[in-house]
Parts: structure tokens; sequence; C-alpha cells
């Protein structure tokens, strides 16, 4: 499976890319918004894309109201992993089309239980 | 600073406090420092010895906002280190980076504490703390030791008046 | 400090005696570290020595909060998933048939700890049974009441609502209260929480249409288990499901249970 992570923080994008990755995961990584939709055209598409919410350039939210207009990304499962921890933020980004919200910051079990819920943990074999 | 504004600064700064922010820094270290070593908050105020490294994000709105990560330079690549989870050299801009990875989550979580509460801004590096706007005070402030070198977490925050 | 054989041997004994936990040889290091915070806290120069104090003068308050500090409290939402979608998809609609009468369930928690497996079920009812006018009483239960208090306010940090929380639940059924996040009212008022030990009588309960069991089983000897399983069976109503986690079974513990597949998911419903 490949997973999108976009984060303005590298630090942010190697934490989750990295989970990611111990759980089989194939990743690419994007700065912003306008660098993820630019990944997503050049294809093939991921399952998967994490998006942080405040990033310079092109924000979470714009990315995601932008992504959701498209046909062809359908198929993307959007999480939000961001340090917005408002209710009403969250309302907002669910009504754009994103499918879970992961509040920063986050301990990597529970970023798996929230893979777990988009039905994208990989069956890691022990 | 006018007394009316003084007033309405008090009222704000109450929505944040002194262990709110505490709880956000220790959910901050359970996720990603813990492994390394807890931070340990101390009883007494205690400044930061220069040369320092400070990230700090702005949180806009109808009562404007700084949260600022004071940080002993040579602390801030351990911290860089530790986030990253990497033993080798970093260079200044993953340090400079993760540290404003650190202040923009503890931004956040401080922005959901006020109310009707603006945007948050992008994080800012500086090897001095910025200056508060003139109307805003100290909300919150927390100095904790880490791996022996000093960390202070400051939330200023500005009245309606601003 | 390390802890002294005598103190750790008292220690498993109490916590024995008190909830059943079976501490073994090779726990020491867990029995210190959770007694750490109870002994700075009584002044002690160390976890042997505050374990001496309470050895040599028993005192039952400091014994309480012992056992209280040597159980595992670890929980999420939904936790493990399978088991809650299996719960709505097969056993509310069974429900729904069987108990078309009543219209009423009544659901035990019988390990709640700090209220997400409950709080998790009077959430997942919500859609279905409670949508239509169904009557639901979640009793949920555990020994310590430590975690019992926690459960009663409903109010969860940051990382307890991020682990295994779907997000429109979240926004659906919690409201920020600052730092936290509470559980609305109308799921707390669901739930029903009582201090209850699964070693001691369930008489008190009543009887159920489904037993959460879980993630508790596992900390008991064999005889422990097959007590406990027997008399759930008793609470249980003759056509009723048991749950349990994912590491433990009936096999071989009491055969007086058929086992059902829903998915992946084993349920467990009294034999005959
Ligand atoms: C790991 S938690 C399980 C919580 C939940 N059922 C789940 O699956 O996530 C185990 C709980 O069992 C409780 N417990 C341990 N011994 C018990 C006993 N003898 N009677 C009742 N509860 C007990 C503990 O206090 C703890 O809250």
């Amino acid at each position: 499976m490949k997973a999108l992570v976009v984060d303005d923080s590298r630090a942010m994008r190697k934490i989750i890319a990295g989970a990611l990755r111990k759980l089989g995961y194939e990743t690419v990584e994007a700065a912003d918004g306008a660098e993820a939709l630019k990944v997503l055209q050049e294809g093939p598409l991921p399952e998967l894309a994490t998006v942080d919410w405040n990033m310079p350039v092109m924000d979470g939210l714009t990315f995601v109201t932008q992504v959701r207009a498209i046909r062809e990304y359908r198929s993307l499962s959007i999480m939000m992993v961001t340090t917005e921890a408002e209710h009403g933020q969250i309302v907002r980004a669910l009504a754009a089309g994103a499918h879970e919200y992961l509040i920063k910051p986050f301990t990597v079990e529970a970023l798996e239980e929230k893979l777990a819920l988009l039905g994208l943990l990989p069956e890691v074999t022990a | 600073m006018t007394q009316d504004t003084g007033l309405e600064v008090q009222e704000v700064v109450d929505y944040v406090e002194d262990e709110a922010l505490a709880q956000i820094v220790d959910q901050m270290w359970q996720s990603y420092f813990g492994h390394v070593e807890p931070l340990l908050p101390a009883l007494e105020p205690h400044e930061v010895p220069a040369p320092v490294l400070c990230a700090s994000v702005g949180i806009s709105g109808a009562r404007p906002g700084l949260v600022t990560v004071l940080v002993e330079k040579g602390a801030a690549a351990s911290l860089a280190a530790a986030l990253l989870q990497e033993d080798g050299e970093l260079t200044d801009e993953d340090v400079y980076d993760a540290l404003g990875e650190i202040a923009n989550i503890i931004g956040g979580n401080i922005k959901a504490l006020v109310p009707d509460a603006g945007a948050l801004g992008l994080p800012a590096i500086a090897e001095a703390p910025p200056l508060p706007r003139s109307n805003s005070r100290c909300a919150a402030r927390m100095d904790a030791n880490w791996q022996g070198h000093w960390v202070t977490f400051i939330v200023w925050l500005s009245g309606t008046g601003a | 400090m390390a802890l002294t054989p005598t103190a750790f041997e008292w220690v498993c004994a109490l916590v024995r005696k008190e909830s059943a936990i079976v501490l073994e040889k090779g726990k020491e290091y867990l029995v210190e570290s959770r007694l750490v915070p109870l002994a700075r806290a009584a002044g002690a120069a160390d976890v042997s020595a505050y374990v001496d104090g309470v050895r040599l003068r028993p005192d039952r308050r400091t014994q309480v909060a012992i056992v209280e500090a040597l159980t595992t409290n670890e929980t999420s939402w939904f936790r493990d998933g399978a088991p809650f979608q299996a719960f709505a998809t097969t056993v509310v609609p069974a429900l729904k048939q069987s108990r078309a009468t009543t219209r009423s369930v009544r659901i035990w928690s019988a390990a709640s700890s700090t209220g997400q497996e409950p709080y998790s079920l009077a959430i997942g009812l919500q859609d279905s049974l409670i949508a239509e006018g169904w009557r639901a009483e979640i009793v949920a239960t555990d020994l310590s009441t430590e975690v019992l208090e926690k459960a009663k306010a409903g109010t969860y940090s940051q990382l307890e609502v991020n682990r295994g929380l779907p997000a429109p639940l979240l926004v659906r059924h919690f409201t920020r209260a600052g730092m936290n996040w509470q559980v609305n009212a109308n799921i707390r008022q669901m739930v029903r929480f009582q201090q209850l030990n699964l070693t001691g009588s369930y008489a008190a309960l009543g009887q159920f249409d489904v037993v959460f069991l879980r993630n508790v089983l596992i900390y008991f000897d064999l005889a422990t288990k097959r007590d406990i399983l027997g008399r759930v069976r008793r609470a249980l109503k003759p056509d009723g499901y048991l749950f349990l986690g994912g590491a433990e079974t009936t096999l071989g513990v009491d055969d007086n249970w058929e086992r059902q597949l829903i998915g992946r998911v084993s349920v467990h419903r009294p034999k005959n």
C-alpha cells in the first residue's frame, strides 16, 4: 500500500512516514498542499493521505477540498493529522471530505488504531 | 496599557492556565520524547541560560496570542534528534524544523482553549524570544529541565481591545 | 533500592486474595514501578519500606490502594474494532427480533476500566435501538474505584480520544471541556457504573442479554477463570451473548459454552 504524507515539518513527516513504513507502506512526502496535488497528478494514486492543516502555500483544508472535487481521487482515504483541536475544526475537515482526524500530539498506537478504522491497517506478519 | 484593556486581558488570560499548558507539554512528551527521558517540571521559575533558541507561533483572532518555546541552544539539537529518532549530525534546518513543530503542536492545543480564536500562524525561529504585543500578558508558563538543560514554554494572550 | 523478596511476596499474596490477579515471579519490576508513586506520596524511604509499613501495621485504605495500583487499566474506544462490529451487525439485529416484545436490552461491561468499553457500546446503539425508541441499560463494573470515578465523569484527555474513536463519533457524542473531551449527557445516562469484584456475587446485577468480559480473565488462574465463566453464564439469559478479549477463550476452561463465529470474532453462547 502507498501513502502520501503531507506536512510542512520534516520532523513530523518523518515520524508519520516512518510509522507507516514499519507497517509495510510505501510512502511519498509533500511539504504543502500544492506539492501534494502535484504528487497526486503524477500518480499512481495512493490509498491514504495524511494531511496537516497549517502549511505554507496551500493549507490542508484547501487541499482536501480540491482533492474531493476530483472524481479520479475518490478512492483516496484522507486522514487529517494536525494540532488543530477545536470541535468545530474537526467538523469542518470532515465536511470537506476527510475521513479521519488525528490530533497532534499522537502516539504510534493511536495512528495505527485510526488506520484500522479506515480499514487501512495492513496485516503485519509477526 | 490602559486600565480597561488590562481587565479584558485578565479575563482572557483565565482561559489558559499553567495546568493546561503543563498537560499539553506532558502529552507531547509522552508521545514523542518519553522514550528518551521524561521532562522534569521546575518548582521555581528558572531562566533559560544563553545562548538560546526560541520557536514561536502566533494565534490570530479576537484575542491574539503567542506561544513560545525557549531552549538552550545545546539542548535544541538533542530535542530535534529525539523527535526525529536520529543519532547522526542534524543540520540547523532540522533543528529549527523540530523546534518549530513543538511550538506548533502546543500552539494548536492552546488555541483550542481560547474562545473565538482565529488561525494559527506558521512557526518562526529566532535566537531571542520575540517581544510579545504591548498589551498582552503571560497567561501560562512552564519551566522544566530535560537532560540537564532548561526549557521554558510561555503563552502570551491579549485582550479583545487589542 | 530493589524490592525485598518478603515485600514482593506479601504484595502478590494481597493482590491475589483481593482481586484474584496473579503476579508471577519476575514481576518484581512491575510491582515496584506501580508502587513508587504510592510510596512517595506516603513519604516512605522506598517501596520496600512502604510495603513493610502496611505489612506490620495493616491498614485497609493502603491495602486497597496497593491492589488498585496493580490492576492494569489499559483500554481504548471500540477496542479491537471487530467485536464491536460483530455486536452492531449481528447481535443487535438478532436482539431486535428476540426482544421485540419488551423492546429493551441489558448489557454488562464486566471490567469496564475507565469507561471506554461501556460508552462505546452506548454510542454503538444510538443509530439502531435507541433511534427506534428501545430501552438499553448498560451496567459497567470494575474492581477499582479509581477507574470508576474517571469513568463516571466521562472526561477524557486528547490522547485518550485519539485512541480508536472514529472522528465522526467524536464530534457527535463529545464536547470539549477545557483540555479534555466529555461524553455527552445522553450517552452518559445510558451507563450505570458500580464497583464489583468479579470474584464476588453477581446476584444483585440481574440478568443480561449481552456480557462484555474483555481483557480481564487473562490476569486470573484457571480455577478463577472457570468460576467466573460459570457464574457469568448464570447472569446471562439462556440465549444471550458473551464477548471475551482477543487472547481469551472458554475452550478448556468452561465447556458449557457454544462458540459462534461472526466474521473472525468468536462470540460465546450458553450451551443448551
Ligand atoms: C485491561 S482492563 C480491560 C478494560 C476493558 N474491558 C477492555 O477490554 O478494554 C482490565 C480491568 O479489569 C479490572 N479488574 C481486575 N481484576 C478485577 C476483579 N477481580 N474484579 C473486577 N475487575 C477487575 C481492572 O481494574 C481493569 O480496569
